[in-house]
């Protein structure tokens, strides 16, 4: 089974157990604070929309239908690297979900210790019974309602993970807090922006850069990226990539699977010591029926000097079905799709022998250029406009000043100005309904609205 | 049932259609006047600044509905303000401008100057940090690089900057 899977399991366990328990929901939010707001959610959802996705109808459910299934499913999966500290973040949610109270049902908390393991020294499950004895210390978690509270509360999980010999080096091998990016709405609350950003010394700079191309990504990620197949470069410097994500690529038609059609562009900048990767959906993307209505963003790898490296990710996402941006976020988390870059530098550059690609990129130069935005377009051709009839008075002016302008110029004159209006006229009806297109692709969604 | 889609080519049928009236009555007006005796230079160069007039206010017009079309059809967006990590001057106490009128980034989308500021725009005495910051509402996400010029009595040289747009 994926692992991705399982941890959307454990995921989706906390979001129902947070529907359901205003208590349990003020604990979760301590670690996860979008929780904060009474009516997020999103899992039901998802499952919802897992099942829509199918080619093929089935009654088999595509997450695990409780934590305990999820947590034996991982007892039996090996991890290291961004996907245990994923592990490790979701299994310490569940903590503040189900906490030990009179009457409450603890028999997941074997499952849990059994399912961190397998990242653990020894793969012992009494290390794995002292590591969730530490994801729930009370007296390690944030007091306050900050993000460096939140990063207080993982560093020192970490530290105490570390002396306890639970794990090796773990600012190295497990890296920073999951599910950290900053969360920001944009088209109405629809499209859902996640930026995140770390520091770190355990990997350099050349070394990490070389991970960032797409083709590297299926071996870096676990098992989520089960494609990245370069089609080709369609504009000088452009390329085409077919991308599938699933939450079991080995089970693509029964889990989460979708597919995008993204354009990478690859920037090296050496004075600033500056690898960029950026993509979009292609051109004529979205069309009816993708799953995928915008993604777009950033992967930064910025050199800092003394070894240390800062890591920038920005991730646009909208799907085809009305999650709220909160939702949005949170199934970004349980997924880990806007955090790839700790995939490729935890993971990969500092844990694997694995050889990377060197990285593509060119110094930055002008590409073809797209379509501009629609206000700078309307703006210049007003201008180019005025410009042109400001140039015919002119003429005019000088012609009657010296006595020659006649009625013919009138006519001449008339007519050009007619030309250039019907020109513009046209160009304006074509660019006002492009942008329509444009806006009503952006928008276009088969249901009323978002869900929290 | 109507939509914003069906009622933006409505509006836009509706403005063509005044607007074909409006060039219509005045090629006759002037037609007309042309045709008549004592039609002089000064009567023409007044019927070509109506004609320049009317162009013009075709023009606003249609960008007008333009950006209707953006207006009716896109949510109302977001400010998306965003701040760069510093720069370092190589010159202390400088006067910073961006070099060029844009940023841009690898697809070739824009910054255009006019949303772009560097502060602070100058250095104070020994200072030598500056940050960009653009209002990237309405723009695509990226990452956007340019330069910025520093100026002293005397000296000029230039800063690499680059900033991320989420």
């Amino acid at each position: 089974m994926g692992e991705t899977r399982d941890l959307v399991g454990i995921f989706g366990a906390i979001d129902r157990r947070a529907a359901v328990e205003p208590a349990a929901r003020a604990r979760i939010a301590r670690l996860l604070p979008l929780y904060k707001r009474s009516d997020v959610s999103w899992f039901d959802d998802f499952v919802t929309w897992t099942k829509e996705l199918r080619a093929e109808q089935s009654d088999t459910e595509p997450f695990p239908t409780s934590l305990d299934e999820a947590l034996e499913d991982l007892a039996g999966t090996p991890t290291k690297g961004r996907m245990m500290a994923r592990r490790m973040f979701a299994i310490a949610g569940a903590v503040q979900a189900f906490p030990d109270t009179n009457g409450t049902d603890s028999s997941w908390k074997g499952a849990a210790a059994r399912a961190l393991a397998p990242g653990l020294v020894d793969q012992s499950e009494d290390r794995g019974q002292a590591m969730l004895e530490i994801l729930g210390r009370e007296e390690l978690l944030p007091r306050e309602d900050t993000p460096a509270a939140r990063d207080g509360w993982w560093r020192d999980v970490l530290a105490a993970a570390g002396s306890d010999g639970h794990i090796e080096n773990a600012e190295c091998a497990i890296g920073p807090r999951p599910c950290a990016g900053r969360v920001s709405a944009a088209n109405c609350g629809l499209v859902a922006t996640i930026e995140s950003g770390f520091r770190t010394g355990c990997v350099k700079f050349n070394r990490a850069c070389s991970f960032l191309h797409p083709t590297n990504w299926p071996e870096c990620s676990n098992g989520f990226w089960c494609e990245m197949e370069d089609l080709g470069e369609v504009r000088p410097g452009v390329h085409h990539f077919h991308e599938v994500v699933s939450t079991d690529c080995d089970d693509q038609a029964l889990a989460w699977t979708i597919s995008a059609e993204l354009e990478f562009k690859f920037t090296q900048h050496p004075d600033l010591d500056l690898s960029i990767a950026e993509y979009q959906l292609c051109e004529g993307h979205p069309k009816p029926g993708d799953a995928v209505l915008v993604d777009e963003g950033s992967l930064v790898v910025h050199g800092l000097g003394g070894g240390e490296l800062q890591v920038i990710t920005t991730k646009r996402v909208q799907f085809n079905y009305p999650f709220s941006v909160e939702a949005l976020a949170l199934i970004m988390c349980a997924l880990g799709y806007a955090n790839l870059v700790e995939d490729l530098v935890f993971t990969c550059a500092a844990l694997k022998r694995k050889k990377g690609r060197e990285f593509p990129g060119s110094a930055p130069t002008r590409t073809v250029p797209l379509p501009k935005h629609p206000a700078d377009e309307i703006a210049d051709r007003l201008k180019a406009c005025i410009d042109d009839y400001a140039e015919a008075a002119r003429t005019a002016s000088e012609k009657t000043a010296a006595g020659h302008y006649t009625a013919d110029d009138l006519a001449q004159d008339m007519a050009k100005m007619w030309a250039r209006a019907a020109r513009e006229w046209s160009g304006a009806v074509q660019l006002g309904a492009r942008s329509a297109q444009d806006a009503g692709a952006r928008g276009a969604r088969p249901r009323a609205g978002p869900r929290r | 049932m109507p939509t914003p889609f069906t009622d933006l080519l409505r509006s836009y049928a509706d403005l063509t259609s005044s607007l074909a009236e409006k060039w219509r009555t005045h090629a006759a007006n002037v037609a007309s006047r042309v045709e008549r005796p004592g039609y002089k230079v000064d009567h023409a160069v007044s019927d070509l600044a109506a004609t320049a007039s009317l162009a013009t206010e075709t023009g606003y017009l249609l960008a007008a509905q333009a950006f209707e079309a953006v207006s009716v059809l896109a949510a109302p967006l977001e400010r998306n303000v965003v701040f760069s990590e510093p720069f370092q001057s190589p010159l202390p106490g400088a006067t910073l401008a961006l070099d060029g009128q844009q940023l841009i980034n690898g697809f070739g989308e824009t910054l255009p100057a006019s949303i772009v500021a560097i502060q602070p725009p100058q250095l104070g005495s020994g200072e030598t940090e500056f940050i960009i910051r653009a209002d990237a509402t309405g723009r695509h996400a990226g990452t956007y690089l340019g330069k910025v010029t520093t100026v002293t009595p005397g000296a000029s040289d230039h800063v690499d900057v680059w900033i991320v747009v989420p």
